[in-house]
């Protein structure tokens, strides 16, 4: 291309060039790196709610971080959100992208359908399947008296809240993870079928061989980006439990936005960012080296 | 024989078909069902229908636009519907502006650096925004701008998922047709606005509308910067109906209907750009 332009012409488009970038660059600065920078410095300070000032402490919030039972207690409800969501959302993701994989009127209905919550705000899921869940007026137990089964605490019941709001956060998400899923299985050449099946593989050898194995990038994306989704629930739990019954889905952005904003610990909060934020890259890298071992297999 | 058996273990396959939609359609179309028609029904015929769990449950038998009146006229929902409108707008705006315009030019300007710059932009995918609450909250009090609509849409304008996005799909569009508006004699920002831009028109749509439901969607940082009522947006308006000490359900379900109506009913027109901006992005 260079030849095309004189040098008075390249000085031209540099200079558009540089404007057309300008306001993306400062958006970025703004709001990306530099709040990052402050939150990294924020954290080894002290705030004075008094005073609004932010004195230098050192790594006193990490300290305090360290014998922080509510903290611990928060990470395990995060991570044990996680174990109940993740892979319950990739199977049914996977399973509805192979049930509406078949082209067809009902197939493209039925897409549309499981897609609806993925537009609708979490605010209205967590609300209308509280609603639902509600252990007096709520629908699923009106269902199950009907079946003559015993009525449930839910989301009173502090061994089956956890679980309930991840099965209201699968029903959200759980159309994206298709919508992934349904890329990847149309991806895969016909071919590979047909010679699997020209060796006499059945069906079951069909999705264990060739599906499977064939969808690990599908695989990878999904467990990374839903991982990070569900490390970061927080809606929910703010609607609905406010982190009860007895701390049982207490989760970590809750806890932090609780922190700063209704007591003010703004310093011991963004230390608490900061961990998170590391905690959430290394999970990322950790499941993609894993995910890659597996690829050398 | 074999005909037989085979048209056998055709029912019974498509009759559990059959059984798998109908769960799937009861898990994700009850909870739509439940809230319209549940907004139009009286406060007293709302519980009288509860129990036992019926047709009657999902369908008004003294249909009323009592509770969409009430909503609009005793709360602060209209005014926070029209916040939220007007937020998702402008993020939509700017995010699709100025995002196309950098991915412009990462595309198609060949700079030292260009990699590392578009590198340096992905990384602020890893951190959640999450984690950045705090400074943000602080620096838009010091600027005195909490508590106005652009102090909610400000954060979230540049995003580096649109920008990737959109720079794929700048780099595909073929060398020819940059050649061309070259000899044309054609200026780098007429190259953008004019010859570029208009040939990435499906991958905008896509950009923008998940930018809106983005926007339509946010609840913790709305929640955070905005104190004063006449500037909240719907989804802390419908988290505050649902947490007073007396809850009126009739308008938590006419809020709940009023604010997911709209998106639903655009989302069926704009479904193929949803999406093919989720799939190209994730998947390249």
């Amino acid at each position: 291309m260079a030849q095309v332009f004189s040098n008075s012409r390249n000085a031209q488009r540099y200079r558009a060039a540089f404007l057309l970038s300008l306001p993306a660059l400062i958006g970025l600065f703004l709001f990306h790196y530099w709040p990052i920078a402050e939150t990294v410095r924020l954290s080894f300070t002290d705030y004075k709610v008094f005073t609004g000032e932010f004195t230098f402490t050192g790594l006193k919030n990490y300290d305090l971080a360290r014998s922080d039972p509510i903290l611990l207690l928060s990470l395990r409800n995060t991570a044990l959100f996680f174990l109940i969501k993740v892979p319950l959302q990739m199977a049914l993701g996977l399973c509805l992208a192979m049930l509406v994989a078949k082209p067809g009127r009902d197939s493209t209905l039925l897409r549309t359908l499981i897609l609806f919550p993925a537009v609708t705000s979490m605010v209205v899921a967590s609300i209308v399947w509280g609603m639902m869940f509600h252990s007096d007026i709520g629908i699923v137990n009106g269902v199950l008296e009907s079946l003559g089964l015993p009525a449930q605490g839910f989301l009173r019941d502090k061994h089956q809240a956890l679980p309930v709001l991840a099965s209201i956060t699968i029903w959200k998400d759980v159309g994206l993870s298709m919508i992934f899923y349904l890329a990847g299985l149309l991806a895969i050449p016909a071919v590979y079928y047909e010679a699997a099946r020209i060796d006499g593989a059945g069906r079951w050898e069909l999705f264990r061989y060739v599906t499977l194995p064939l969808l690990n990038r599908t695989h990878v994306f999904v467990l990374v980006t839903s991982t990070i989704a569900a490390f970061k629930i927080f809606v929910p739990v703010e609607v609905l439990t406010d982190g009860g019954p007895s701390n049982a889905t207490r989760v970590i952005v809750h806890y932090i936005f609780h922190l700063a904003f209704r007591f003010n610990r703004f310093s011991y909060a963004t230390a608490l960012s900061v961990i998170l934020a590391i905690l959430l890259i290394a999970i990322s890298i950790f499941q993609l080296r894993i995910t890659r071992d597996d690829d050398n297999d | 024989m074999t005909a037989a058996r085979a048209g056998r273990a055709f029912s019974i396959e498509s009759l559990s078909r059959l059984a798998l939609y109908l769960i799937i359609v009861v898990v994700f179309a009850t909870p739509y069902l439940w809230i319209a028609g549940s907004t139009f029904k009286t406060r007293q015929d709302l519980f009288d229908d509860l129990y036992p769990v019926s047709v009657k449950t999902f369908l008004p038998s003294n249909p009323t636009l009592e509770n969409l009146t009430g909503l609009f006229t005793q709360t602060n929902f209209a005014q926070a519907f029209l916040n939220s409108v007007l937020v998702a707008a402008m993020s939509v705006t700017f995010a699709v502006t100025i995002n196309s315009m950098i991915a412009f030019v990462l595309a198609w300007l060949q700079f030292p650096g260009r990699r590392l710059l578009f590198l340096v932009i992905l990384a602020t995918l890893t951190i959640a925004f999450e984690a950045k609450l705090i400074p943000l909250f602080l620096t838009m009090q010091q600027l005195r701008i909490d508590n106005t609509l652009p102090s909610i849409f400000l954060p979230w304008i540049t995003d580096a998922f649109i920008i990737f996005l959109l720079r794929q799909h700048f780099a595909e569009l073929p060398q020819d047709l940059y050649d061309a508006a070259v000899i044309d004699g054609c200026s780098f920002f007429r190259m953008y606005w004019q010859v570029m831009l208009p040939n990435i028109t499906p991958a905008l749509v896509s950009a923008g509308f998940i930018k809106f439901i983005f926007s339509w969607d946010s609840f913790i940082w709305p929640s955070i910067v905005i104190t004063d009522e006449s500037k909240t947006v719907i989804t802390v308006a419908l988290a505050k109906l649902f947490s007073d000490e007396y809850i009126r359900w009739e308008l938590v379900f006419a809020g709940s209907f009023v604010a997911t109506v709209p998106v639903v009913v655009i989302f069926v027109f704009l479904q193929r750009y949803y999406v093919q901006g989720f799939v190209r992005s994730g998947l390249k």
